[in-house]
């Protein structure tokens, strides 16, 4: 019960009822309490109510506002048991508990279902974004010269925002200039630069005109040097790694390869521009010559216009001759321009015939000239081997006439020969021995020093995918990092807003143990139930046994008291017997649904002394003496006028 | 021709004492790189106003020689004519501090040759909450300002409006660029 009478407190605090802090059960409730709680409850169930808060002086006041209340809670859907005003003056905890419990469950819960939800960052955010609107919405207007660049600030609740746009600007950066590479002292500066530094250098809040333009510079040479720092990281892992040079190395190819990138495409420019020039000048001359056209159809028109002109002015002048002249004219001038037509025309014919000749024989004379060049290569080359037949005979030649001077003494020089032969021979013998005495360890050498290379070159290889593999996986990591710190961050704004929600995880843990509790408690029930019915069983059991017993004996002895006395006396005595003991039997159940009816009594007394129902009585017989009194002094009243 | 006109430029450098030469050179060099307008405040002590735009022409062609032509000291020194040797040294060790920042930013004019040059940029991101359609509109909304300067010399701005999709495309289509860029530029000196 003590925890039914926290969780209620607790929720009646929530909703703004004045309770005294020490209040923790129901027991504590005065009758000004109940009533005001209820009323309060009421109000925020219903909206609109119109009832006093507290209780009023007045016995019949009290009352009406007792019987109000007891209609509005039944209204409500109230089901447990008569209502009146007597629940609410003259309360007991029992019924009181129930009201509350179940205007507990009437109260509107939208508070605490949105905080059930699971909350998104992108809901936390949304609805940071409407209180701050909503804060800045309350608030008054204020005239721009009260607020410092455009900047308000506000105590409650603390904080800041910018007001109008008087007094935003751009964020522009501008070039700053700091001095380089001054804490290492490995790096050697040149004199004048470091007298610079030293003596000109302005400060960088000097550097910019605007001041207000010194923050954003200052971000922005940061943000310069990290993001070419990053670009040249991600060039190095992506090319140069694998490229396997130092990193100025690397940096002095792409220059050069640059370079003559650079170069070739200019040069391709240039040619480009001398071919479309050529191009453009025949464009020009197109150009030219269609304006010539145009200008030769247009004297035709005017022709033709002054033609007709003329017949006009023939029609009314009516002059035939002349007519005729003129017309005869224009024929002649017409004529005059066909010839010449077909003058140019002859001439192109002539010329294009020629330029076919001249052609011909262009191709004519290179078919020579290539027979020519044909011709001479061929010479060339019979010149050639002619020229190495020369040699060959010459050399034939020379060795012939060294065997014809040998020839005299061919004995002794055969000998010599042979001795020169031999010793040639052994020599070939003796080299080929040295050489093949070198060349094993040499090969051993070399073939050793390959493996060395190419066991290298996979190791090279390996280190180098390790790196890149371990590059990866630092930004992985990185990327990990940033986002845990994240889900940490708005894990802890979420935790935050939970918070506000007084002891809920206590209560949820008290529900915990309280259904545990129930488990056991049913688990006992259980038991006892299947406790009661074997002994059921075993009672019938042993009535059915009973019986038959009784049924065989009976038979037994009935048959046998037929032949003798004695039987006969026992057989009554055994028929007396069973009754004795049915009776006794029937006393014990008895006594049973007495003890049963004993205990609900009690229970009865108990529950009816909690209501209490002395000090009650007291209560009302005092409201009565009261009632009474105020009768009493309204008639006197009455009676007075 | 040059020569003559320096040799007219070195009887007004000379009236300045070495440390005010070296600091107005600063001073030049910096409104060079910056690209912004220099105050005579510093010069009117020494010279007059028109001495004062003869000394900051001169410089800057001194500096636009040394760094853009690779004018050697003795070069420099023979150009400057009858000026003190020791003006001429400090003109050309001033030159040398800041050569890297005035390269990069004759590159930076030199490459600038299409019709309109992106010279700076901003961007503001917004969250719509609502539209007069929809109550809850939630669509966060990226606003960038491109200062694009004409070949005319003039600022234009062009303002742009993205949602998230259409900011996606132009930044896939950016990093093509800084890619093809990446693969055209070197740091190597």
């Amino acid at each position: 019960m003590e925890e039914v009478d926290r969780i209620i407190v607790h929720s009646l605090r929530s909703i703004g009822c004045d309770l005294e802090d020490d209040v923790q059960s129901l027991r504590q409730f005065t009758t000004e309490v109940i009533v005001s709680t209820v009323v309060r409850c009421l109000k925020v169930i219903l909206g609109d109510i119109d009832l006093p808060s507290s209780l009023p002086p007045g016995m019949s006041a009290r009352f009406r506002l007792g019987a109000s209340l007891a209609n509005h809670v039944q209204d409500l859907g109230y089901k447990g048991g008569d209502l009146g005003y007597q629940t609410f003056l003259y309360s007991n905890e029992t019924e009181i508990r129930k009201i509350f419990m179940f205007l507990v469950e009437k109260l509107p819960k939208d508070t605490s279902q949105t905080a059930d939800e699971p909350m998104g960052s992108s809901v936390l955010l949304h609805r940071a974004i409407s209180t701050e609107l909503g804060y800045q919405l309350s608030l008054a207007w204020l005239p721009p010269y009260l607020k410092d660049k455009g900047v308000r600030t506000r105590t409650r609740p603390p904080g800041w925002q910018r007001e109008g746009a008087f007094c935003l600007h751009h964020f522009r950066g501008r070039h700053i200039s700091t001095p380089r590479s001054v804490g290492s002292l490995t790096v050697k500066i040149p004199k004048e630069l470091r007298s610079y530094y030293t003596n000109h250098l302005p400060y960088v809040t000097n550097q910019t005109s605007l001041h207000r333009d010194t923050a954003p510079s200052v971000m922005e040479t940061n943000v310069l040097e990290v993001a070419s720092h990053q670009e040249w990281e991600n060039e190095w892992n992506q090319l140069g790694l694998a490229s396997r040079l130092t990193q100025q190395e690397f940096k002095r190819r792409k220059h050069e390869r640059l370079m003559k990138m650079v170069k070739e495409r200019l040069q391709q420019d240039s040619q480009h521009q001398n071919g479309p020039d050529s191009r453009a000048a025949a464009s020009d001359l197109q150009q030219i010559l269609s304006n010539i056209e145009a200008q030769s159809k247009n004297t035709g028109l005017r022709s033709k216009g002054s033609r007709f002109a003329h017949t006009e002015k023939l029609q009314y002048a009516a002059d035939e001759d002349k007519a005729m002249t003129q017309v005869g004219a224009n024929v002649a001038t017409k004529d005059t321009e066909e010839e010449q037509e077909k003058k140019r025309q002859e001439e192109q014919e002539r010329l294009r015939s020629e330029l076919a000749n001249i052609t011909s024989d262009l191709e004519k004379l290179e078919l020579e000239v290539r027979k020519f060049t044909a011709g001479r290569q061929k010479m060339e080359e019979i010149i050639a081997s002619e020229t190495k037949a020369i040699v060959e005979k010459k050399d034939t030649f020379s060795v012939k006439k060294r065997t014809l001077d040998l020839l005299p003494q061919a004995e002794d020089n055969i000998a010599k020969l042979q001795a020169i032969v031999d010793a040639s021979r052994q020599r070939l013998a003796n080299l080929a021995k040295q050489w093949e005495a070198h060349r094993d360890p040499l090969l051993e050498q070399y073939r050793q020093l390959g493996d060395l290379n190419s066991k290298r070159e996979s190791e090279a290889q390996k280190k180098l995918e390790e790196i890149k593999q371990f590059r990866e996986r630092m930004k992985e990591t990185a990327d990990d990092t940033r986002r845990k710190d994240e889900l940490y961050k708005q894990l802890i704004s979420e935790y935050e807003r939970m918070t506000k929600d007084v002891n809920r995880s206590a209560y949820t843990r008290k529900i915990m143990e309280i259904v545990a509790n129930i488990k056991k408690q049913k688990q006992e029930i259980d038991k006892i139930l299947v406790d009661t019915k074997s002994v059921q069983k075993e009672i019938n059991l042993l009535t059915g046994k009973l019986d038959r017993t009784f049924a065989v004996t009976d038979e037994l002895i009935f048959r046998d008291a037929k032949r003798d006395e004695s039987v006969k006396k026992a057989y009554r005595l055994l028929a007396a017997l069973h009754e004795n003991f049915e009776q006794l039997i029937q006393t014990v159940q008895d006594t049973g649904v007495v003890m049963r009816e004993i205990k609900d009594l009690e229970e009865q007394i108990e529950t009816e002394s909690n209501k209490k129902i002395l000090s009650n009585l007291e209560k009302i017989s005092a409201d009565l003496q009261q009632m009474k009194k105020e009768n009493s002094g309204l008639l006197a009243k009455v009676k007075g006028k | 021709m040059a020569t003559d006109k320096w040799e007219a430029a070195a009887t007004v450098l000379s009236k300045a004492s070495a440390t005010d030469l070296e600091t107005v050179c600063h001073l030049v060099a910096d409104s060079l790189c910056a690209d912004s307008v220099l105050s005579p405040d510093k010069g009117l002590s020494i010279w007059s106003l028109e001495d004062w735009w003869t000394v900051r022409t001169v410089l800057t062609e001194v500096m636009r020689m040394v760094v853009g032509r690779g004018w050697s000291k003795e070069k420099v020194i023979k150009e400057l004519g009858s000026l003190n040797d020791s003006l001429k040294e400090i003109i050309y060790d001033s030159v040398l501090v800041h050569q890297q920042l005035l390269r990069h930013k004759f590159i930076e004019d030199a490459t600038a040759v299409s019709h309109a040059v992106l010279a700076d940029f901003d961007w503001k991101l917004k969250l719509a909450m609502a539209s007069d359609k929809l109550a809850s509109l939630q669509e966060p909304l990226l606003q960038v300002d491109l200062d694009v300067r004409e070949v005319s010399g003039e600022h234009k701005s062009v303002f742009l409006e993205l949602d998230q999709s259409e900011l996606t495309k132009l930044i896939t289509s950016l990093e093509m660029c800084s890619k093809s860029v990446q693969q055209l530029t070197t740091n190597a000196t």
